[in-house]
């Protein structure tokens, strides 16, 4: 394995974190969510300007870039979850511009030219640990009364709340955790790049890692894994072909709505487990 | 700002705003027959440009055969695109509509980048550029012609909407496809109506706005269509008079704050709308809220 | 003191004035039946006291505490449980899943320790998944846990429902036409059904449906709306002899 093979595996986990996180708010909770390119944009910067410009340690500033994803998380959610379906999405999707547009509007962030000189600290295994720790945690949550509560909000809100779930509470809590692990990988991104630019999170990422999700099967944890890496290779193969490579996602996206909606890889429909 | 320039201002943003309101009418109806957010609009307006583009370069079409021609062809692609990735949707989960949504939009941004090259074309001079003075204003005689379309366009679709048997038919759609469907309305076809009405708009609006500033490239669709998106929430989604004026409104405004030298934050103007409006009128300034049956 | 209190409850929606100055009480451990032809309010009331709608006017109070302008949720939490008339099952779980749910405020253990899989987790599922089968048990729905809740015949989705709204363990059952759909056989079931748990968890049951003999056999006392204003209120026996409620539901006699 040389290190061009590294790079792009360690992008792949990485982008495993964005999968699964995301997941857990489309597909587990059932929350159309477009824009979680720029949580990770938020996680990414925090992260990057503490180390770079305020040379603070890699481990604290990772940590407040996933704290201020969150955190990001928590204030978009409060107020658009009372939202549904379209209308969601579409607040996402303008949050995350309003994100993209803040990025490039903050003097501190280098704002268009980009962020560079941000130290190497992400390795292959610490993006391995990262990916492994995102997945088993979230498997975790899902399958508790926790999880449960996600998926009956998914399956019918009304009825949730008529059995004493607090809805909004549970969409928050899963949108700040969702925002949360996505700042953490914005982190790992940052430190692994090291340079950064408001592009990088944009709506066509966020639409990368809503393929993701669709393809792997909405909900399903190991299908969002595994398609986070399946893309993140076929990206990289496709690099040169930027057009191709759109067309084979909008091609993904509209074939398996049409003919498989639970996934490529299904298996995305919960059965009860102890 | 004196008071001629302010109006300078409004001047230019109504023609913005019109713009806005033909690709916003394109949204609401859509959402109004099928209650969905067609993602792909923006770039219908955006291939109504190419085609335009094609159609007076390779054709060498004067003004009004190009504008009809991008048009009827924008028609057709709206009717075909809700045939082959909405329709089979229409049980589906809302969410998965949107979803394939946004594939076509992809779909259509780099089926044309694909042919035609990611770089920006220049659209040609229909007209040639006149500048006229009125009372102190200045106003661009394409200005003039594009009001004097959209206006004219916007009047023939109230006409429809309002005074024609498919008209009442689209309304009784949009208000309850099922009573619509029991009531003996061709529900399928009044919805291929729509999309197509709502596409030869969008294909329209995009001409001319190639007429007016001349660079079209496949990307272009993008932020107008979110821009009139936000229009159509702003007047109420659903509602063909708030799409107007949601669009007139989005113009003004836009316009308003790069006259007031804050450019930067341009495009910024339409989120700030559109959280403003979802937060604390989801049912927009004209709209009606929609109750779930329990 | 009834359990359940409307006072002169009111509710408009637009135009439509679907219910016009409804007073009744669900007296504590008692069957209350409302009937009434389609489109009467019947399942409005419920909308109501469960919070999903709010009264134009009036009052809904129940054990002293004031319903009109809380969450479902909250009511919920307060001991008010129901079923839907359209059956709002979570498709997509498990049987077993559906009725945890419904039991996912005793759960007993918190977020982060179902994130680390701390041993609170692994008890408190433990405790939950245990009352929720023997709830299941004696419902009889045991054998069918791990199936898909969707997959169920639709007899079998109502009494889940039912189970659902039983783990929560409620004080007030609001129950809307659970015998829809039924037969004789599976209604005569579901009467023996309903006057098991009404003993057994010792709740207040409040019931819509339009199986006259479920209605007559397991209400004791039957409240009838029409166009949203009650019309008439008593034993089975004497709404069954009523003319107004003939009226009602029959119509007009034409002379």
């Amino acid at each position: 394995m040389n290190a061009y093979h590294v790079q792009v595996l360690t992008f792949a986990l990485i982008n495993v974190i964005m999968a699964t996180s995301l997941s857990l708010i489309n597909g587990i909770t059932g929350q159309f969510s477009i824009g979680h390119a720029g949580f990770m944009g938020i996680g990414a910067y925090t992260a990057g300007v503490l180390t770079v410009v305020y040379k603070l340690g890699f481990w604290p500033a990772l940590a407040a870039g996933s704290l201020a994803a969150a955190l990001a998380g928590l204030l978009v959610g409060l107020p658009t979850l009372r939202l549904r379906g379209d209308y969601l999405a579409i607040a996402t999707l303008g949050f995350g511009q309003i994100i993209n547009v803040a990025i490039i509007n903050i003097p501190i962030t280098g704002g268009p030219r980009g962020l560079t000189g941000v130290p190497a600290h992400t390795t292959l295994p610490l993006a391995l640990a990262g990916a492994a720790m995102t997945y088993v945690i979230l498997h975790n949550i899902i399958h508790s009364a926790h999880g449960r509560a996600m998926l009956a909000v998914r399956e019918d809100e009304t009825a949730a709340e008529a059995m004493g779930v607090d809805t909004t509470r549970v969409k928050v809590t899963a949108f700040t955790i969702g925002a949360g692990l996505a700042g953490l990988a914005g982190g790992l991104f940052a430190h692994r790049l090291m340079f950064l630019h408001p592009s990088s999170f944009d709506f066509i990422k966020s639409i990368d890692f809503l393929v993701m999700v669709v393809i792997g099967g909405s909900g399903n944890l190991a299908g969002a894994a595994g398609a986070a890496v399946f893309l993140t290779v076929l990206n990289e193969l496709l690099r040169k072909a930027v057009e191709l490579r759109m067309l084979l996602y909008a091609g993904l996206l509209i074939l398996t709505m049409l003919l498989r909606p639970k996934g490529l890889f299904a298996g995305g429909v919960r059965r009860g487990r102890a | 700002m004196s008071p001629l320039e302010l109006l300078q201002q409004v001047v230019n943003g109504v023609q913005l705003g019109v713009i806005y309101a033909l690709v916003a009418l394109g949204y609401t109806m859509v959402y109004g027959v099928v209650r969905l957010v067609n993602f792909a609009h923006g770039d219908v307006y955006m291939l109504g440009a190419f085609v335009g583009f094609f159609a007076a370069t390779r054709l060498g079409l004067g003004f009004l055969p190009t504008l009809l021609v991008s048009m009827a062809a924008c028609a057709l692609l709206g009717v075909v695109i809700e045939r082959l990735a909405y329709r089979p949707l229409r049980q589906a989960p809302r969410i998965a509509a949107l979803t394939t949504a946004i594939g076509v939009s992809l779909l259509l941004q780099n089926l044309v980048r694909l042919t035609v090259g990611p770089n920006p074309r220049g659209f040609p001079e229909l007209f040639t550029q006149r500048t006229l003075e009125f009372a102190g204003l200045r106003v661009y005689n394409i200005s003039l012609i594009v009001l004097g379309v959209s206006l004219g366009l916007m009047l023939c679709l109230q006409y429809v909407v309002y005074r024609t048997r498919l008209g009442i038919a689209m309304r009784a759609v949009s208000l309850d496809k099922d009573a619509a469907r029991l009531m003996g309305i061709d529900v399928d076809k009044v919805i291929s109506v729509t999309f197509a009405i709502g596409s030869a708009l969008a294909a329209a609006a995009g001409v001319m706005v190639a007429l007016a500033y001349t660079r079209i490239d496949p990307f272009m669709g993008m932020l107008p269509g979110l821009k009139a998106f936000v229009a159509a929430v702003l007047g109420g989604i659903g509602n063909i008079g708030g799409a107007v004026l949601g669009g007139l409104l989005m113009g003004v405004a836009e316009t308003m704050v790069v006259g007031m030298g804050l450019s930067t934050l341009r495009d910024a103007v339409a989120f700030a709308v559109l959280i403003t409006v979802l937060l604390f009128k989801p049912a927009g300034l004209l709209g009606r809220a929609v109750r779930e049956k329990v | 003191m009834g359990v359940l209190e409307l006072k002169d409850v009111w509710i408009n929606f637009g135009g439509i004035r679907a219910l016009a100055g409804l007073s009744v009480t669900l007296e504590a451990g008692e069957i209350l039946g409302l009937i009434g032809p389609n489109g009467a309010g019947k399942t409005t009331v419920f909308n109501l006291v469960t919070g999903v709608y709010r009264p134009t006017q009036g009052s809904i109070t129940f054990g002293g505490h004031d319903l009109a302008r809380r969450r479902p949720c909250d009511i919920a939490c307060l001991g008010i449980s129901r079923t839907f008339q359209n059956i709002r099952l979570f498709q997509d779980l498990s049987v077993l899943d559906n009725v945890r749910l419904a039991r996912h405020r005793r759960a007993g253990y918190s977020l982060l320790e179902a994130a680390l899989r701390l041993p609170a987790r692994g008890k408190g599922e433990a405790k939950l998944t245990a009352d929720c089968m023997a709830l299941l048990d004696l419902l009889g729905l045991a054998a069918n846990a791990q199936d898909r809740a969707g997959s169920l015949p639709y007899g079998r989705q109502r009494t889940l429902e039912i189970a659902r709204a039983l783990a929560t363990e409620p004080r007030v059952l609001l129950l809307d036409e659970p015998a829809a759909g039924m037969n004789s056989q599976e209604s005569a079931d579901l009467v023996g059904l309903i006057r098991r748990i009404h003993s057994d968890w010792k709740l207040s049951i409040f019931l819509i449906d339009h199986h006259m003999d479920v209605v007559m056999e397991a209400c004791g006392r039957i409240v009838v709306l029409d166009y949203g204003e009650p019309i008439a209120e008593g034993t089975p026996g004497e709404i069954r002899a009523n003319p107004r409620v003939i009226q009602a539901y029959l119509g007009e006699e034409v002379a």
